[in-house]
């Protein structure tokens, strides 16, 4: 049996070409893909967050973040997606079955989404200012923090966006609209000059 | 008017020259001027031709509200028309051509309007082309076309490109003069984030240039450029003012510079969003009517003070002056000093203030009080001005004294905020005694005007306005917490105006509207053929119409209906503006969204097989799916019956990852799909999959689709390509507002799975090597049963045996990051098989033969009965929709049934065609209903179709037509049971 990962494909696989793009002297951001191997959304019942933590201790899970943020517990990110909705996501291949087994019908659902999105890191000065041209979101410091997670849209496209750093930002696009996504990301950050990963 | 570049002063840069053409001659200017700046210092006077008289004019103001000086700038071949002369900047080899003439500016033979002025007054078109005499408008129309208009659009390719974005602030402030870096410099100190907006290539605003305020300017220009807090957007105009703090801006990024950078826009738009915005835009000068008004050499008083200053331009070489109040003043010996030759002013009021007169003694220059100009002498540019005296009261004025020899006359009637922007949302503006003019009415909270643009118009009282202004606003933020009375800015009357509406004057035109030609006498007319309400008036006379926006003819024209009506001007009422302050190129509203970013494009995990492998590709909303693969030269039918048929000799395997797929989970999950669906749902074992009907809540169809029970309280759900996001927002609304004590969540997963359906007698065949721990025989994988499963190359899967060809058939879900490699693995596993891929047409072939519906039959007016799927909805149980079906309407005998139908002729039937009886195309008779779909059918070697025909189960056999009359269609048909082929299911259950 050959290695399954080599036979997973990207959205991107064909378009993406590694290398600037843009002014020569100037590099204002960069794009990297890094959609990780496991990706689950994880959908509570009401009032049933406190069984699911006890359920996930044992996995690593000892809280969910605040509404709207994201936090790192172990090697699983967790972003809040809404009341009750949460998107995990590891580089471990067997999250999902993990959770499902952890997680009973009765307190919610865990859905596999690893091929589902794909996941766009964009880094640099001009990040900010970059995606302003599409996502209508104060993405200030103060009024956009540290681990912050928005479900917007931008170009028309539903996107998740998280921000990881002051100058870094990770887009959740679905995996079918990625490289329409990819496309409107670059026009938009070729005048700043980009560095693709 | 002849006018010259001054030795001294401006705010150009006179080591750097600059050559530009206009109206192909070769022109100089220096870096800084605008093309009217230079083009006057070229000794220009004539920049244009007027709207609809074709009258020569000239530049009549140093700003954005320019009515007059309208060029086209061509860029590369790319013209950009209506561009204002005063606001373009030139660079070097700027192509400036003028409009709206022929054969040439100086010499236009339209300028024969002028003689038919009495037809083209107001109400033209109404009165000429309404009636009676409506059909001469088609003989003249063409003419009239040619002849009317301003500048003329590009019908080539816009090469350049324009952006779009988004920003934020605290605090917008609007206008960059003293009162707008006033406030911007106050917030941003009590830490606000600032947007200052100008429009002009230098902050400054009415000061920009002046030698005695230069230093003061540039010290607080720099503090606000240099402050953290603040982002300063120059040549940006605030173009909209829109709900919930929302303002349009655009910035001319390019547009001044010769060598564009590469990947620099043109322009760009910004959609801001500010918690609070401060108005501090300044006011603009408002024109004097009188007759002669409009000619070459006749200028707002403060475009020639703005051209000394900032561009070190003399506007004539012997300037007179008209105006009506003190501020006309304030600056004469300044000018004088720079070199200015102005001689004369003449003033309809018969005293003025004690500074006016002292400025008159210290310049020594001629006075002529009491008096008005009556009229203006020259054609293509002045030499002569009339003046007579003027009675203030009934304004008129009497026999012409004297005539005065001048190139140039300056006009200024007042002043008048720029009240633009609180307009378009705010309260109506009120009416200023002290400056006969509209002030910014209330505003919703949410904004503060301050300035000049509030009626302070003094430089102190506008300072101290600007002051109020940001800390009310700070500590309204909570940026402030200080709790000190504020002081309100007071407003001296240091103008002094004098209300002069008219120069009333037996002969001669008097303009309002520069813009769209609209004289005194129009007005009037409008009056007395009793267009009496400003938004009639507006509407009749076009004025303040034109992309001005009548910027300088809106007061005039309010005062003089007002004057006509005998009331006082605030009961006449005003018009709202409304976006944009100035026009916005549809290229910046546009920004990047065209093109490939036209819209975003949706693609399967095989997308690029398709590609490679030459399929034509077709829309299905966002998706691409590939319509046939053609072999060489195939037609279109030629390929998808190829591809049909050989599915139903070997196996075809078709892309349907745009399937829409909903996860459903929950204990509940059961109970909801039971409710959703009109069929039953509640006891669908695990590992099966049933085929679900989905109606909407008036009982007409709205999807359909299979669903899979994975697990106990897991289902995955397919809907159609086209109401996958449909479905999952009814299903969202159901579970929120409905249902919701049932615990479920539904979750697209539409891009979870690429989706493979394999069909045809060899499918079995294809399937079993790949996928070798299932067993595929009939009895271990019946119909509607699923299976999860590997590929022998460990790639997961779910199969599920279902059909929608009638063959043999099975669909396979793997993650899509797998679709490919799946897809590949099928195509090369098939060779020997002579398996074929076939696609969009060939599926839409296979299932007419089966006569399953899709989008083209459930079309949103049939019901279940009317496509044959009445059978679907349960009378057991409630379902979204089940209340409905009962209704009169939906048992009514006449409504539609689905039918097959046989081309009996061998032609093609079209779709859309309608059925109807008569054998004669001619004289078809009444529609009986019309055809949804049609394909060739390989199966039976005739073209068939779907239609859906009144009592059609009644009309099985009998012969009709297929009517499609605009394509002289009438193709003889007969009207058979909906599936052509399998009737029995064999190939399916086999």
């Amino acid at each position: 049996m050959v290695d399954l990962m080599s036979l997973g494909t990207c959205p991107l696989d064909g378009i993406w070409t590694s290398g600037h793009s843009g002014p020569g002297d100037k590099t204002g951001l960069t794009i990297e893909r890094t959609t990780p191997n496991s990706l689950a959304q994880l959908s509570l019942f009401p009032k049933c967050e406190v069984k699911a933590l006890t359920k996930l201790k044992k996995k690593g899970v000892k809280e969910f973040p605040l509404d709207g943020m994201s936090l790192l517990q172990g090697d699983v990110g967790i972003l809040s997606l809404g009341a009750g909705r949460y998107l995990l996501e590891s580089n471990k291949l067997d999250l999902c079955a993990k959770l499902h087994k952890a997680i009973p019908a009765n307190i919610g659902s865990v859905t596999d989404l690893s091929s589902a999105r794909t996941v766009f890191t964009i880094s640099g000065s001009d990040a900010e200012t970059v995606l302003l041209k599409g996502i209508a979101i104060d993405f200030a410091i103060e009024a956009f923090p540290i681990g912050k997670v928005a479900q917007t849209t931008a170009h028309h496209l539903n996107l998740t966006v998280v921000r990881d750093d002051a100058e870094q930002f990770r887009i959740f696009a679905f995996s079918t609209f990625a490289r329409s996504a990819f496309e409107w990301l670059h026009t938009c950050a070729l005048p700043h000059g980009v560095e693709k990963i | 008017m002849s006018g010259f570049r001054l030795k001294q002063g401006g705010l150009i840069d006179r080591s750097k020259r600059v050559s530009f053409r206009f109206d192909g001659k070769a022109k100089n200017g220096f870096s800084g001027d605008t093309l009217a700046s230079a083009l006057l210092a070229n000794g220009e006077t004539l920049f244009g031709r007027s709207f609809k008289y074709h009258r020569p004019r000239g530049v009549m103001t140093a700003g954005s509200e320019e009515p007059n000086a309208l060029v086209t700038i061509d860029r590369n071949n790319v013209l950009e028309p209506n561009t204002r002369a005063t606001m373009a900047e030139i660079y070097d080899g700027m192509d400036a051509r003028s409009q709206n003439r022929w054969p040439n500016l100086k010499f236009d033979i339209l300028s024969a309007n002028q003689l038919a002025g009495p037809l083209f007054q107001a109400g033209f078109y109404y009165k000429t082309f309404m009636g009676p005499t409506q059909k001469a408008w088609k003989l003249y129309e063409h003419f009239i076309r040619r002849a009317a208009g301003l500048g003329k659009a590009s019908i080539k390719h816009d090469t350049d490109t324009y952006e779009k974005t988004n920003i934020f602030s605290d605090v917008l402030v609007v206008g960059g003069g003293v009162a707008g870096l006033t406030v911007a410099l106050h917030a941003a100190t009590k830490s606000a984030r600032v947007l200052l907006v100008d429009e002009n290539a230098m902050l400054g605003g009415y000061h920009r240039g002046d030698p005695r305020e230069e230093d003061t300017i540039a010290a607080l220009s720099q503090k606000v450029a240099d402050h953290p807090n603040i982002i300063v957007l120059q040549r940006t105009t605030c173009f909209g003012m829109y709900d919930n703090n929302t303002y349009g801006l655009v910035e001319r990024v390019s547009a001044h510079l010769p060598d564009k950078d590469e990947f620099a826009p043109f322009e760009r738009c910004y959609i801001l969003r500010t918690k609070h915005a401060i108005f501090a835009a300044g006011a603009l000068e408002r024109p004097l009517v009188f007759p002669g008004n409009d000619k070459p050499g006749v200028m707002l008083m403060d475009s020639i003070r703005a051209y000394a200053l900032r561009y070190g331009v003399s506007t004539g070489k012997n300037i007179a002056l008209f105006t009506s109040h003190d501020g006309a003043y304030a600056q004469l010996s300044a000018l004088q000093d720079m070199g200015l030759p102005i001689k004369t002013v003449v003033d309809t009021r018969t005293e003025i203030s004690d500074l006016a007169s002292a400025q008159v003694a210290a310049t020594g220059l001629q006075l002529i009080t009491g008096h008005a100009v009556t009229a203006v002498r020259g054609h293509n540019s002045i030499n002569q001005i009339a003046v007579s005296p003027f009675d203030p009261f009934t304004g008129s004025a009497g026999r012409e004294s004297q005539m005065i020899d001048c190139d140039c006359l300056g006009i200024s009637g007042g002043w008048t905020p720029s009240i633009h922007l609180t307009s378009q949302m705010g309260g109506p503006p009120k009416w200023d005694e002290m400056l006969n003019t509209m002030l910014p009415g209330d505003s919703n909270g949410d904004w503060t005007a301050c300035g000049s643009m509030s009626g302070h118009m003094n430089r102190d009282d506008v300072i101290a306005s600007a002051e109020v202004a940001a800390e009310s606003v700070m500590r309204k933020l909570s940026f402030s917490k200080s709790r000190k009375a504020l002081r309100k800015p007071e407003r001296q009357n240091t103008l002094n105006t004098a209300p002069v509406w008219k120069v009333k004057t037996e002969r001669g035109k008097a303009f309002v509207d520069f813009q769209h030609d609209v004289t005194e006498a129009d007005i009037e007319l409008a009056y007395r053929e009793g267009f009496l309400s400003v938004e009639h008036l507006k509407r009749y006379t076009t004025l303040g119409m034109a992309t001005d926006q009548g910027k300088l003819s809106n007061i005039n024209g309010l005062a003089l209906m007002a004057q006509a009506r005998g009331l006082p001007i605030p009961e006449v009422g005003t018009t709202r503006f409304r976006p944009p302050y100035t026009p916005v190129s549809f290229g910046a509203l546009v920004g990047d969204a065209r093109g490939t970013h036209w819209r975003p494009v949706r693609r399967t995990p095989m997308h690029a097989w398709h590609e490679a492998a030459g399929a034509e590709m077709m829309d299905a909303g966002p998706w691409k799916r590939p319509r046939v693969y053609r072999n060489g030269s195939e037609t279109l039918e030629q390929a998808y019956v190829r591809e049909a048929r050989q599915t139903r000799r070997t196996v075809g395997i078709v892309d349907v990852s745009t399937l829409g797929k909903i996860a459903v989970q929950g204990p509940d999950a059961s109970e909801f799909l039971n409710r959703i669906y009109s069929n039953a749902f509640a006891k669908l074992p695990v590992g099966k999959a049933r085929y679900g009907l989905m109606l909407r809540e008036d009982g007409i169809v709205y999807d359909d689709g299979t669903t899979w029970r994975l697990g106990e309280t897991d289902y995955l759900m397919t809907t159609t390509t086209a109401h996958a996001s449909g479905v999952m927002e009814h299903l969202e609304t159901y579970l929120a507002l409905h249902w919701p004590e049932l615990k479920v969540h539904v979750t697209s997963v539409t891009d979870q799975w690429a989706a493979i359906a394999v069909a045809g007698p060899k499918a079995r065949e294809l399937l079993s090597p790949i996928v070798p721990d299932t067993d595929f025989e009939n009895e271990a994988f019946p119909f509607m049963a699923i299976r999860h499963g590997k590929t022998k190359q460990g790639i997961p899967i779910m199969l599920c045996r279902l059909s929608f060809s009638g063959e043999l058939a099975y669909e396979i879900f793997t993650p899509s990051r797998y679709g490919l490699a799946l897809w590949e693995n099928l195509q090369e596993a098939g060779k020997p098989l002579e398996l074929v891929t076939y696609g969009m047409e060939a599926l839409g072939t296979l299932r007419i033969e089966k006569g399953h519906v899709v989008g083209a039959e459930l079309n949103g007016r049939t019901t279940a009965e009317m496509v044959g799927l009445g059978g679907m909805v349960s009378s057991k149980k409630s379902f979204v929709g089940s209340e409905m079906i009962e209704r009169e309407a939906f048992q009514d005998l006449h409504r539609h049934q689905m039918v097959g139908v046989i081309s009996r002729n061998g032609e093609s039937i079209r779709n859309g065609s309608h059925l109807v009886r008569g054998a004669n195309p001619k004289e078809p008779g009444i529609s009986l209903g019309h055809v949804t779909s049609c394909a060739y059918s390989p199966a039976l070697e005739k073209y068939i179709a779907l239609a859906l025909l009144e009592k059609g189960n009644q009309l099985m056999g009998q012969n009709l037509y297929a009517t499609f009359p605009l394509k002289g269609h009438h193709v003889p048909v007969e009207i058979v049971e909906t599936c052509f082929f399998d009737k029995n299911g064999e190939r399916m259950y086999g």
